[in-house]
Parts: structure tokens; C-alpha cells; sequence
């Protein structure tokens, strides 16, 4: 366990860092656009490439961001309950996130299928968007490893109490 | 089962399932897609799921958020915070409460270049509160003052608050920024008046420094002047139409950059803490609005919007009073939850109402995002709260809320004036461009 723990944390740390240098990417390419565009012709694909930066982003973020316990939830309620009922409730949250991210991912690959075999592409950049939309389902399905992993822990407390 | 009974059922699955610590994300978009499948079919329900991430997490129009969140966190990495309260300590350090009076100047300087109620509280709270300790201040009036006056960051443009509701009621976000700044000088003013008036009954609370001279005080604003150009820069560019929103943002964020740089205010410790928490709070808020699109594909085939708002407008009771419930309803929701889960789960629900009511969509903007504030320094949630005393740790948590109460009164008279006087929000959006 510890050792799936440490394979996940490990992922979702380096799939952060690639979210990280997108944060720059991003900067970056929309600052060239505004000065190319006084100096001299703007950067056509500047939308197309802004929302794949995005893309990668965020897809390759929320894993870590679910590690570190980013993602908003109310917590006052459950303050307020035995420990041994937080676990059985966080463990029941668990298997609900699972399977709703499982289904994303597998729905985000079949979709990104559809657009490989279809050669859809953008607008102005002509870029092929199917590597991206792989990005989001691998994303999740990180995610999905996260969820999975304090999964078993919330199981594992539960049944040693 | 009716669309709209299984759209109430929904709701209330939704906010049992927000109770059990299920990341607000992950609840919106559960039911979203679990009531979509049964109102429609399953197989209809399954295929939008890779349509809407990817729309979402593609959107040109959400990249606004990322950019401007990025500005605010290298503004406060770079230290501004100490020398935007510097320049407004020595105009107004000599009256009495000057510490207090500086204090909220500067949150609200430091508003004009982040965009997160949290970040303006820790930031200044960093800054400010050893400083008024030094000068026995009374502990609930210091604190309570940052608390409060923290929260002005998400009224002044940049806002991510105002950029999640544009987004979600597709509204200009330059329009909602410009929308933002006359309300945020009133309410900075208020403040200001508070914290003059609290000195006056009780001038133990608060001792007043001394006096600085005209050429000490114009001295201290080159600490923030390029600062200052930056934001006129960036919110004018806005305005007048040279950039698109993510541009300004970007803008923003690259000339922080620079002039933190050229300052040598930002290690890079500073700069990949910045980065980190661009990227963490860009995710949360993404997943949110994923979660809350799938949501709102539900209550669209559940009808819901569309019987609430005829429901509304039958009832036959004045608009005013019913504005003034919705309020009083965000006002008790924000005490016991999140805000931007608060907003993105009710705004699609109560948007169509509003318009039909025949208030501003702008208007309404701007008056959520007051209550949003109340809500941040409210007990039971009070996030700038627990901001302060993750500063403070001395202090009980008892002494800030008693601390924030005059504040409090100051944000419901600021909203009771932008009530009276719509066109406060107004104007400024209707002179711009963009």
C-alpha cells in the first residue's frame, strides 16, 4: 500500500509541475501576442494554443491538488461526528467519487477516439485536439488513483477500529 | 416523477451529499450526471460527460481566471503588501486609529491587484498586525479591521469571485470589474468611517503616530507607484477595449513579474509558490465549474429555473422584496458554506429569476459578491476569520468576530446604498467599452 501510495504522490507531483510551466506557457504566449500584435501581425493560434495549455493544466493538476485535500468541500457538519462514522461516510464518498471519475476518464478517452479517427482539428492552429482530450482522461484517471488510494486507507482505519 | 420533483430531489441529495465533506466538485457533478440520466436516458448522459471537461477545461474564457490569479499571487510574494501599507501609513498614520485607518487603505490597494479575499487578509494581516501590536492597539479592532478589510479584494477588480459569475451567467468580466470599483471606494470610505467613529467613542482602542511630512510621504510611494500604473494599465486596457479579459490578466501577471524582479522582491521560492498556488486553486475552481456545467445540464432538462422563475413572477409580491429574500437567503448560506460552491450551485438556479424580476445582471453581481464578503467574516464559516488567527494564533477567535461586528454594519449599509442607488454599480460599466 505504502508503496502504491508513494507511485501515485509521485505522478501527481510531477503531472503538478507540468501544470506549473503551463501557468508560464500561458503567460507567456498571450504577452507575445499582445506585443507581436502593436509591433508587428499577432499570433494567430494564440486562442487555439491557450485552450489546450489550459487543458493540460488543469487536467494534469487535480490529481495533486486532491492529495493536498484542495478541492473545496464543507467540512463543519462532519467535524461533529465519532471518528469511526467520518471514516465509514468518507469511505461511502470514496467509492461514489470512484466511480463517477472512472466514468470520465473512460468517457474523455472514447470522446478523444472519436476526434483521432474523425482528424478533427482547430481552427486557426490546425492542431489535432484528440492528444489533448487523452491528457483530460489520463488526468482523471489519476485522480481516480488518488481517490482509490485514500480509499483503502479509510478502509483500512474502518476495519481496525 | 415530474423533471422538476427530480430536480428538487436532486437539490436536496446535493446539499445532504455537500454535508458529508464530499468536495463540493465531485458532488455537482454526481448528481448532475446520475439526475441527467434518469430525466433523459443514460447513454445521452454518459456521452456529455467527455464533451463538457473538455469544454470546459479548454475554455479560453476560464483562462482569464488563471492569469489574474497568478498576478495576485506574485503581488503577494513580492512584498507589496508591506509597502502599499508603508505609503498609506504615512498619509493617514497620524490620525487616531492611523494603524487601523492605513490598514484598510492598503487591503484595498492590495484588492486592486489580487483578486482572493483570503490572500488580501493573510497578505496584510502579515503586515499589519505586529504593527498595531507594537502600538497597543486593542487586539479586536486590529484584528478585525484586516479581517474585514481583507475581503475587499474580491469586490475590487481583479476578482475571481466576479469572474466565476461572468463566466457562469456569461457576462462581460470587464463590465463586472468596472461594476466593482465605485462599490469598493464606498466601502473602503465606510470602513474607514467605522474605524474613525469606533476611535472617536473609545479612544483607548487605538492610540494615534505621528505626523510624516509631505516630502517623507511622497517618497514612500515610489515603493508603489509602478504598482499602481500597473493596475491602471491592466483594468484600463480592459476597459477601453485593447485587451480581451485573459489578456489583461496575462498583462498583469507578466508586469508583476518584472517589476518584482527588478525590485528583487521575488525569490524563487516566492516564484514557484506563486506558480504552485496558481495552478492549485485554477484546478479547484476549474473542477467546480465542470462539475456545476453538468449540474446545470440537469436542472435545464429538470425545468427547474424556468418553473422557479414563473413561480416567482406569479406570486405577485414586489421584485424589491423578493431581492431582498434572495439576499437574506446568500446571507445564511454564506455563513455555512463555501463561497464560490455557494455561487456556482444557486447563480444558474436564480439568474433567470433575477432578469425576470427586471434587476441588472451586473447589478446582482456585484450585490452577491457583498454578501459573499459578509459571509467571509461571519461566524460559523468565516474564512478571513481563520485566516487572521492562522496569523494571529494569540488571539481568540471570540475577540476577531466581536472585532468584525462594526464592520459588519458597514458592508449591510454599503449594500443597502447600492440598493437604493443601483446606478453606483452601474455607471462605471456603462461608460466602458469592453
Amino acid at each position: 500500500m505504502a508503496v502504491f501510495e508513494r507511485i501515485v504522490g509521485s505522478l501527481s507531483k510531477y503531472a503538478y509541475w507540468v501544470a506549473g510551466a503551463c501557468v508560464v506557457a500561458m503567460m507567456a504566449i498571450v504577452v507575445a501576442n499582445i506585443l507581436t500584435r502593436k509591433l508587428w501581425i499577432p499570433i494567430y493560434q494564440t486562442y487555439d494554443f491557450v485552450g489546450f495549455i489550459s487543458a493540460v493544466m488543469v487536467s494534469f493538476s487535480i490529481a495533486y491538488v486532491g492529495i493536498v485535500k484542495g478541492h473545496v468541500a464543507v467540512d463543519m457538519v462532519m467535524e461533529r461526528f465519532p471518528q469511526r462514522a467520518q471514516v465509514i461516510i468518507s469511505a461511502f464518498g470514496g467509492i461514489l467519487s470512484l466511480g463517477m471519475f472512472s466514468i470520465v476518464a473512460w468517457q474523455c478517452a472514447i470522446y478523444a477516439n472519436e476526434m483521432r479517427l474523425s482528424g478533427e482539428v482547430s481552427m486557426t492552429a490546425a492542431v489535432p485536439f484528440y492528444p489533448y482530450v487523452y491528457g483530460i482522461s489520463l488526468g482523471t484517471a489519476l485522480l481516480c488513483l488518488v481517490i482509490l488510494t485514500d480509499l483503502i486507507k479509510d478502509i483500512v482505519k474502518a476495519v481496525k477500529r | 416523477m415530474s423533471p422538476s420533483t427530480i430536480g428538487i430531489i436532486g437539490i436536496v441529495l446535493l446539499v445532504i451529499l455537500f454535508l458529508l465533506r464530499i468536495p463540493v466538485a465531485y458532488v455537482m457533478l454526481l448528481i448532475g450526471f446520475v439526475g441527467f440520466a434518469y430525466v433523459s436516458s443514460l447513454g445521452s448522459a454518459v456521452s456529455i460527460l467527455g464533451k463538457e471537461f473538455w469544454g470546459v477545461f479548454s475554455s479560453y474564457s476560464l483562462s482569464v481566471l488563471p492569469m489574474f490569479v497568478f498576478m495576485g499571487t506574485i503581488a503577494f510574494h513580492s512584498g507589496i503588501s508591506g509597502r502599499i501599507y508603508d505609503v498609506a501609513y504615512k498619509f493617514v498614520g497620524h490620525y487616531r486609529g492611523g494603524l487601523a485607518l492605513a490598514t484598510n487603505i492598503a487591503c484595498a490597494a492590495f484588492g486592486a491587484m489580487c483578486g482572493s479575499t483570503i490572500a488580501g487578509a493573510a497578505a496584510m494581516g502579515k503586515v499589519t498586525l505586529p504593527e498595531m501590536e507594537r502600538y497597543h492597539y486593542d487586539k479586536s479592532l486590529a484584528t478585525g479591521c484586516v479581517a474585514a478589510a481583507g475581503s475587499l479584494a474580491i469586490l475590487i477588480p481583479p476578482s475571481g469571485i466576479l469572474i466565476i459569475y461572468g463566466i457562469l451567467v456569461e457576462e462581460s468580466i470587464g463590465r463586472l470589474f468596472a461594476a466593482g470599483i465605485l462599490p469598493g471606494i464606498l466601502l473602503t470610505f465606510l470602513f474607514a468611517i467605522t474605524i474613525f467613529v469606533l476611535c472617536r467613542l473609545k479612544p483607548e482602542l487605538a492610540p494615534a503616530g505621528s505626523k510624516t511630512s509631505w516630502k517623507e510621504r511622497l517618497a514612500s510611494t515610489t515603493g508603489v507607484i509602478e504598482m499602481a500604473l500597473l493596475f491602471v494599465f491592466v483594468m484600463g486596457g480592459l476597459f477601453i477595449g485593447w485587451f480581451t479579459p485573459t489578456e489583461a490578466g496575462a498583462a498583469g501577471a507578466a508586469g508583476a513579474l518584472v517589476i518584482s524582479l527588478a525590485r528583487r522582491g521575488l525569490s524563487w521560492q516566492g516564484f514557484a509558490a506563486a506558480i504552485g498556488e496558481t495552478v492549485r486553486i485554477s484546478a479547484m475552481v476549474y473542477l467546480i465549474v465542470a462539475g456545476a456545467t453538468v449540474f446545470g445540464r440537469f436542472m435545464a432538462v429538470s425545468r427547474i429555473p424556468f418553473e422557479l422563475s414563473e413561480f416567482v413572477g406569479g406570486l405577485g409580491i414586489a421584485p424589491g422584496i423578493i431581492m431582498g429574500l434572495i439576499i437574506f437567503g446568500y446571507l445564511i448560506g454564506g455563513c455555512f458554506m463555501d463561497a464560490l460552491a455557494m455561487i456556482t450551485l444557486t447563480v444558474p438556479i436564480l439568474h433567470g429569476v433575477i432578469l425576470n424580476l427586471g434587476f441588472d445582471s451586473v447589478w446582482f453581481g456585484v450585490m452577491i459578491v457583498l454578501v459573499v464578503e459578509m459571509g467571509a467574516i461571519t461566524p460559523p464559516v468565516g474564512i478571513n476569520v481563520y485566516t487572521i488567527k492562522g496569523v494571529a494564533p494569540d488571539v481568540p477567535l471570540g475577540t476577531i468576530f466581536r472585532g468584525i461586528f462594526p464592520f459588519l454594519i458597514a458592508i449591510v449599509v454599503c449594500a443597502a446604498l447600492l440598493v437604493i442607488f443601483p446606478q453606483i454599480v452601474l455607471y462605471l460599466p456603462s461608460i466602458i467599452k469592453y
